[in-house]
């Protein structure tokens, strides 16, 4: 039992994760408004929110749109459901920019934000006449939950589920680097083994996040394949150990399938993170933290994120790390078997 | 070491030479491509389409040519250098005229290409650097799949392997070379794109020594 603790560690960290993952809530946000385009004159949009508390708190439910800096007033029209509410405003002919955020705020959910929301046509550069004051009545605190994200909105979950595929993949392909190399300067029968099976056990992992990957990305993208250096990273990385295992089945004698093997899986591993860890960062994608896009770690991946992302990746990666070692086992025990017939 | 690896490079190519159809065969093969892109596309005036189809000639030409560089060694020939050539002199003759090899059959399809499908996308100023590129990448292709053909001339599943393994491997270099070339045809100016070109050098060196450290393993059989 005393050997095994990482293991029951590995079962508590899972356990724990799948049921944060998706047990916690997300908190509130602005999914869109009625309208995109506005012209000036008096305006009547409907904002649609997400998990907010538009009905109990209509008190002291606020809404402000801003153009730069200058913030126009509203007025509450209706509050017609939770997270449904109609609100009006006049538009000025004179606008510093014609681009509109919308901050809504009220006592329980604080204060919510989309940026961009609107776009006002037809308008003259220049200084709103009557800034209007914002008096944020409150601050709420939201407690724990996930962020909002705009067109992510509840596969924010999916980080605890994605990402770690690719990290528990690179240490066990890792794992099988290592061996290679150990293979070529000591060619003993185990670093093979170790090396083969960490390929096989990380080709799992490589699909694993493939599968999870496409199916966020048909949702926040709109396409299940997209071009982006990540994606043409993940894919040349599976092509490549499908190579090896192919390139393996081709040489019947042991020792020279060892070496071969040995030799491509070292040249792979070195291109592949030139790939991955070099090219991405001079390329522009859809990633987050890539090409304009928001990184998960600024404001995105905030206290409840991390409370569960970082147990995530270290109980994938254990999980990982247990099935190559089970897996090693088996084959050890079958390595000898062949070779106790054979004697 | 030098005067080594020029006799082999010299051995490399007589030998091609005296069997002159395997290097018509592969030079028919990179015209007849041009050709029967000519027949699907006549004139080509996108710098996108243009570009990438002639890259897609150029790899497929490395293919056929390199891939069957291991091939064609006779037995007693290879215990022979086995015995009297050190595994790195080799890898390195091999990789040198390989390069040599590529950069004809590159420029070839290129003025193929040229000839048949227009220059329509080109500007004069876009030439030297398009041609800078051309040598790289072939440069590029030859050093990476000369290590891969070795790879899988090891294997008993033939000449097919060189393409399984070998394309995934050389993505980063086209993803590189795309990059480039594209930024030339979009008249990005020269030093901006230097970056790329940069990438692909360290690129193409990084393969070269992982070679000479590694082709020793596959020499020994």
């Amino acid at each position: 039992m005393r050997q095994n603790w990482w293991k029951v560690l590995c079962i508590l960290l899972l356990v724990y994760t799948l049921g944060m993952t998706f047990y916690i809530r997300l908190n509130p946000g602005i999914i869109a408004v009625s309208e995109t385009t506005i012209q000036p004159g008096y305006n009547e949009l409907t904002l649609v929110g997400f998990n907010t508390h538009f009905e109990q708190e209509r008190e002291s439910l606020q809404i402000f749109i801003r153009s730069d800096s200058s913030f126009i007033c509203t007025d509450l029209i209706e509050v017609l459901e939770n997270d449904k509410v109609t609100f009006g405003f006049i538009t000025p002919s004179e606008l510093p920019s014609p681009s509109i955020d919308i901050f809504c705020n009220n006592d329980k959910d604080g204060t919510l934000f989309l940026g961009n929301a609107l776009f006002c046509e037809g308008i003259t550069k220049g200084a709103i006449l009557e800034d209007c004051e914002v008096v944020v009545k409150t601050d709420a605190q939201t407690g724990f939950g996930y962020p909002f994200q705009p067109r992510i909105f509840e596969s924010i979950r999916n980080l605890m589920l994605h990402v770690p595929m690719w990290f528990t993949m690179f240490i066990i392909l890792f794992i099988s680097f290592v061996s290679s190399i150990r293979y070529l300067s000591n060619p003993k029968k185990e670093w093979d083994l170790r090396a083969e099976t960490s390929v096989n056990v990380g080709l799992v992992f490589a699909f694993l996040g493939l599968i999870t990957g496409s199916v966020w990305a048909r949702f926040a993208w709109g396409a299940w394949w997209v071009n982006d250096p990540q994606l043409n990273g993940a894919l040349v990385t599976t092509l490549i150990y499908i190579g090896y295992i192919v390139l393996r089945a081709g040489i019947t004698d042991d020792q020279k399938q060892a070496r071969v093997a040995a030799v491509f899986n070292i040249f792979a591993y070195v291109i592949l993170f030139i790939l991955l860890m070099i090219l991405p960062r001079f390329s522009e994608g859809l990633h987050p933290g890539k090409g304009g896009n928001p990184g998960f770690n600024t404001y995105d991946l905030n206290s409840s994120l991390r409370a569960v992302f970082y147990p995530a990746v270290l109980g994938w990666i254990l999980l990982g790390y247990w099935i190559y070692h089970l897996h090693l086992r088996m084959n050890r025990l079958r390595n000898k078997l062949y070779y106790d017939e054979e004697l | 070491m030098f005067q080594r690896v020029a006799f082999l490079i010299r051995h490399e190519a007589r030998m091609e030479f005296r069997q002159q159809h395997t290097l018509i065969g592969i030079a028919l093969f990179a015209l007849s491509t041009v050709y029967l892109c000519y027949q699907a596309f006549q004139k080509i005036e996108q710098g996108k389409v243009w570009s990438s189809l002639l890259w897609i000639i150029i790899l497929f030409t490395a293919f056929s040519a390199i891939g069957k560089s291991f091939q064609q060694q006779q037995r007693g020939l290879r215990m022979y250098l086995y015995w009297n050539v050190a595994p790195g002199e080799f890898i390195l003759a091999k990789v040198i005229y390989n390069m040599g090899l590529m950069l004809l059959l590159g420029f070839l399809a290129f003025g193929a290409f040229v000839l048949f499908l227009g220059a329509a996308p080109f500007e004069s100023n876009m030439w030297v650097p398009y041609m800078l590129g051309i040598t790289l990448g072939s440069i590029g292709f030859a050093s990476l799949l000369t290590l891969v053909s070795g790879i899988a001339a090891q294997s008993e599943s033939g000449v097919g392997l060189t393409a399984v393994l070998g394309i995934p491997i050389v993505i980063p270099l086209i993803l590189l070379l795309n990059r480039y070339n594209e930024n030339i045809l979009l008249n990005v100016p020269f030093n901006d794109n230097l970056e790329n070109l940069g990438f692909l050098g360290v690129l193409t060196l990084g393969i070269l020594g992982l070679s000479y450290i590694l082709f020793p393993y596959l020499w020994r059989d």
